[in-house]
């Protein structure tokens, strides 16, 4: 028994490591979680059984303390044993439904921030993902099979210890759960929780593998090639889920719930039937269990199929509202998109097509089948996951894209070339025919000998394939696998999300960046959700000029929670005279919502912090004015400098650039082309003809349609208002502010700050800024990455000593120092 | 007993194919081996229900209870009386 535990606690320490090395589903805090599980491990392993349950229970109730903080842990236990109790109130069980719907009701309104409840407003995700979905199993169950009588199960049944982590959790059945706990010899128990931690960990990984290296950005379609990698590993991505899932019930089960398996090689489903009965098992056991059977039991009498095809049809329905009732717990917002209803009901219509058929055509199934099969039977067997997949690879497309336009026209790059086709069947034949080797290989040759082997030393083989991913997970062992000259091992251990990831997080920073992907995954990042109208600044007024809105002159208003006060000029700064006082040096700020401070109060932003240390420095005034507006880009700031910065004749101008400059601008771009603005300058107005973008296009084909001009458009940017500088004697400065959450992953840097250094821009760069600073220090908000005042502090420190660097360059070395 | 053996022959009966009558014994599994799906349990649902003139709910669809000859047999049987 010392052996079994050692082996336990050695293989979980380092699975445990592995995930912590690999930073996986680091949002999740999951990594933090790690250490108490495997410390509650080794105290329940050695339990007696009846303490075991409650001891489960209060390590769930721990770790809501240790991650969601006092009083957040608190009220969400307090709300989860209230509805507990709600279920098991002395009254008749229909009551008991109407006070639970009520309460139900009741914390959706919380959750849409329809009424505010201070302490569960702010754990409505967790209450949604711990208790919304499986309330109905357990309500189900009490009706039905009200025979369990501990109360330790019950509340663990809610506060299964990884929960906390994530939003998306498996649907357990009440039942199962209850039935499943301790019911095979421990050791086989914890070998099995062991393979599944082990699994969940590889597909976190190859799905990182995947969304990293493989998964070229819809913007980088551009072929037949491209499209098809791009849909097959879109896909694909259902590995993250699957990770989590798995990762989940084997923690569960290093605990003694010995649940069934949640996911069965939904890659080699052959039809519809079998891809449902394969993708999450738990939510089609409930859907079945609360929708399905009920409804085929009322219908069956009229005729068999029709039943069947009703409730199929029904569940359908069931399993998208539920989809957007789990949506709306964790986004607070119902999720309504057409292609979601769409995809339901392609993916709802062919199941039941096919269940009805099945009713019709069943067959019985052999005990023994023959091991011979003839050569059409396995060319079928093989082919029908090939068709399969491939279904589902156009639909998964659909279902991700975002919207059903960007669907159509992601549709269009199918219409490659002959070549490209003949190139495809005849990859597909190549695949195919490998396919029919290894099912020949799995019946009767080497890969079957090989899955017998490792079914029969399953516990062996995992400690040793275990050893391996530590082995892995050390970049200087690995160091040979490279990826664009770098270790891939040291790439994926980076926890830094990806371009897309990123653009959709931004979007408190750049107004209309792009909408939220539907995939459903992107939902874990939901509790990123801030206070509505967080962006809603009422200080700015609607132009009808390029800039589309500028502030209004002498107001006051609170803005992210912070005072933001305007000046005469409509400047977020103190006010200055229209002309230049004597012995001053002025300094233009051009620039968006970084510049202006959004989520800072009045003089906290980097501009005032830098202006402040310049005249604590200099014995002569400085002022720097800030004429940035969030939103604000290139265009509007070539505009703002011909027609604002130039009447107030400063000395130098400062031009910022952050992070990915190239998708900033073309997001920008695209908001201009499509409204309803008059453009009046040339080179724009025949940008705009020539890319043919048109507001009903879907947002990729318009990123497409500019994608080759956006470099053009930043040099014409760069040098008018170099050119603007020069002829008004204005020392042009161009700064580089990395943008926060971006690490140092900049693709468009580079080229950038050449074209910024070839229009005559003095180039000062602020990159590593925050490199020793904890990130969560410096945001504004979870949901919001502007630098809060810390991160201004920061900047304009930066800034501050990269100006008195440039004394020369500046024209400042005649200044003299403060003598202090 | 004679009710077992009457469950076996209507598994027989189109549900299940065997080459000898004894492969299919009271105890196999035969949802958890993947013989009988969700369909077939459906289907076998009427089957019992014509033949044994008994009624089934939609809550009494419990896959474990259709997991064998002999635990199909307990539940008709519990039906029955």
């Amino acid at each position: 028994m010392l052996f079994d535990y050692l082996f336990l606690m050695v293989q979980t320490a380092i699975l445990f490591y592995v995930f912590t090395a690999f930073k996986l589903e680091r949002e999740s805090q999951l990594n933090k979680l790690l250490p108490i599980i495997w410390l509650g491990l080794g105290v329940h392993y050695w339990l007696p059984k009846q303490y075991k349950m409650p001891f489960f229970v209060l390590l769930s109730f721990a770790s809501i303390f240790f991650l969601a903080g006092l009083i957040n842990a608190a009220v969400l236990i307090a709300v989860g044993l209230f509805l507990i109790l709600l279920c098991h109130l002395p009254i008749k069980y229909n009551y008991r439904l109407l006070l639970i719907s009520a309460t139900v009701l009741g914390l959706i309104m919380v959750c849409i921030d329809k009424v505010y409840v201070y302490p569960i407003s702010a754990i409505t995700t967790l209450i949604g993902t711990m208790f919304l979905m499986r309330l109905f199993i357990y309500v189900y169950e009490l009706k039905y099979n009200n025979s369990f009588d501990n109360i330790w199960q019950r509340v663990a049944y809610f506060f299964l210890l990884p929960n906390v982590c994530f939003p998306l959790f498996p649907l357990v059945d009440f039942k199962a759960f209850v039935k499943t706990y301790y019911n095979t010899k421990t050791r086989e128990l914890h070998a099995l929780a062991v393979r599944r931690i082990f699994r969940g960990i590889v597909h976190l990984i190859t799905y990182r593998i995947i969304y990293f290296f493989i998964l070229p950005e819809p913007t980088e379609i551009h072929d037949l090639y491209s499209i098809i990698e791009f849909a097959v590993f879109s896909y694909m991505l259902i590995l993250r889920l699957s990770g989590i899932f798995h990762l989940s019930l084997g923690i569960l089960g290093l605990f003694g719930f010995n649940l069934p398996e949640i996911f069965n090689n939904y890659f080699f489903a052959s039809s519809f039937n079998d891809l449902w009965r394969r993708v999450n098992l738990y939510w089609r056991e409930a859907l079945m269990k609360l929708v399905y059977y009920p409804l085929y039991f009322k219908f069956k009498k009229l005729n068999k199929r029709t039943a069947v095809a009703i409730s199929v049809i029904i569940v359908f329905v069931f399993n998208w509202a539920l989809h957007g009732y789990q949506w709306l717990w964790i986004r607070g917002s119902f999720y309504l998109a057409p292609n979601d209803i769409l995809f339901w009901s392609v993916f709802g219509i062919a199941v039941m097509i096919n269940s009805v058929y099945l009713q019709k055509e069943h067959q019985a199934k052999k005990i023994n089948p023959d091991t011979s099969e003839p050569f059409k039977v396995v060319f079928l067997k093989v082919l029908k996951p090939f068709l399969m997949f491939s279904f589902m690879v156009f639909i998964w497309m659909m279902w991700s894209s975002t919207s059903i336009a960007e669907w159509l026209y992601l549709l269009s790059f199918f219409s490659g070339t002959t070549s490209e086709w003949l190139n495809v069947l005849l990859g597909f034949t190549a695949l195919f025919c490998l396919s029919i080797y290894l099912y020949y290989s799995y019946k009767s040759g080497l890969l079957g000998r090989i899955i017998v082997f490792y079914k029969k030393h399953i516990t062996p083989i995992t400690a040793l394939l275990t050893c391996l991913l530590l082995l892995v997970s050390f970049p200087s062992i690995t160091s040979f696998i490279r990826f664009q000259d770098q270790p891939v091992v040291m790439l994926l251990q980076e926890s830094e999300v990806n371009l897309r990831d990123k653009k959709i997080m931004e979007r408190g920073y750049y107004q209309e960046l792009l909408t939220d992907a539907n995939n459903p995954l992107n939902t874990l990042n939901a509790r990123l959700k801030g206070p509505k109208n967080w962006n809603k600044n009422k200080a700015y007024i609607k132009t009808n000029n390029i800039l589309q809105k500028e502030f209004k002159a002498n107001t006051e208003v609170i803005f992210k929670l912070k005072h933001l006060s305007t000046n005469q000029h409509g400047m977020r700064d103190k006010d200055y005279t229209l002309q230049k006082p004597e012995d001053t040096y002025r300094i233009a700020l051009l620039g968006g919502s970084y510049e202006m401070g959004a989520g800072v109060g009045d003089n906290e932003n980097y501009e005032s912090v830098a202006e402040d240390l310049l005249n604590d420095h200099y014995d002569r005034e400085f002022e720097i004015l800030n004429f940035a507006v969030g939103g604000y880009h290139l265009i509007e700031n070539v505009y703002n400098t011909k027609f604002n910065v130039l009447r107030f004749k400063p000395d130098a101008l400062i031009y910022t650039a952050h992070s990915n400059e190239f998708y900033r601008m073309k997001s920008r771009l695209i908001d201009l082309f499509t409204s309803k603005v008059e453009i009046e300058d040339p080179f724009l107005r025949k940008i705009k003809s020539k890319s043919g973008i048109k507001g009903r296009m879907c947002r990729l084909e318009k990123d497409n349609r500019l994608k080759p001009y956006i470099k053009s458009i930043i040099e014409w940017g760069y040098k008018t208002i170099a050119n603007d500088c020069k002829t008004n004697g204005i020392k042009p400065i161009w700064v580089y502010v990395p943008a926060l959450g971006d690490g140092n992953y900049d693709p468009d840097f580079d080229v950038v700050s050449s074209i910024a250094k070839e229009a005559g821009f003095e180039i000062i760069i602020l990159k590593d800024l925050f490199k020793n600073h904890n990130f969560k220090n410096l945001i504004v908000a979870p949901w919001d990455y502007h630098p809060n005042s810390n991160g201004h502090r920061i900047i304009g420190n930066k800034l501050f000593k990269e100006i008195v660097a440039r004394q020369k360059e500046l024209k400042l070395v005649a200044w003299k120092k403060k003598k202090k | 007993m004679e009710e077992k053996e009457k469950i076996k022959e209507l598994l027989l009966d189109g549900f299940i194919e065997v080459d000898s009558p004894d492969e299919l014994s009271y105890e196999l599994p035969l949802i958890s081996s993947g013989i009988l799906d969700s369909i077939s349990i459906l289907q076998l649902i009427d089957v019992l229900e014509k033949n044994f003139n008994i009624e089934f709910e939609a809550h009494e669809i419990d896959k474990e209870k259709f997991d064998s000859i002999d635990l199909i047999y307990e539940m008709v049987k519990a039906k029955m009386s």
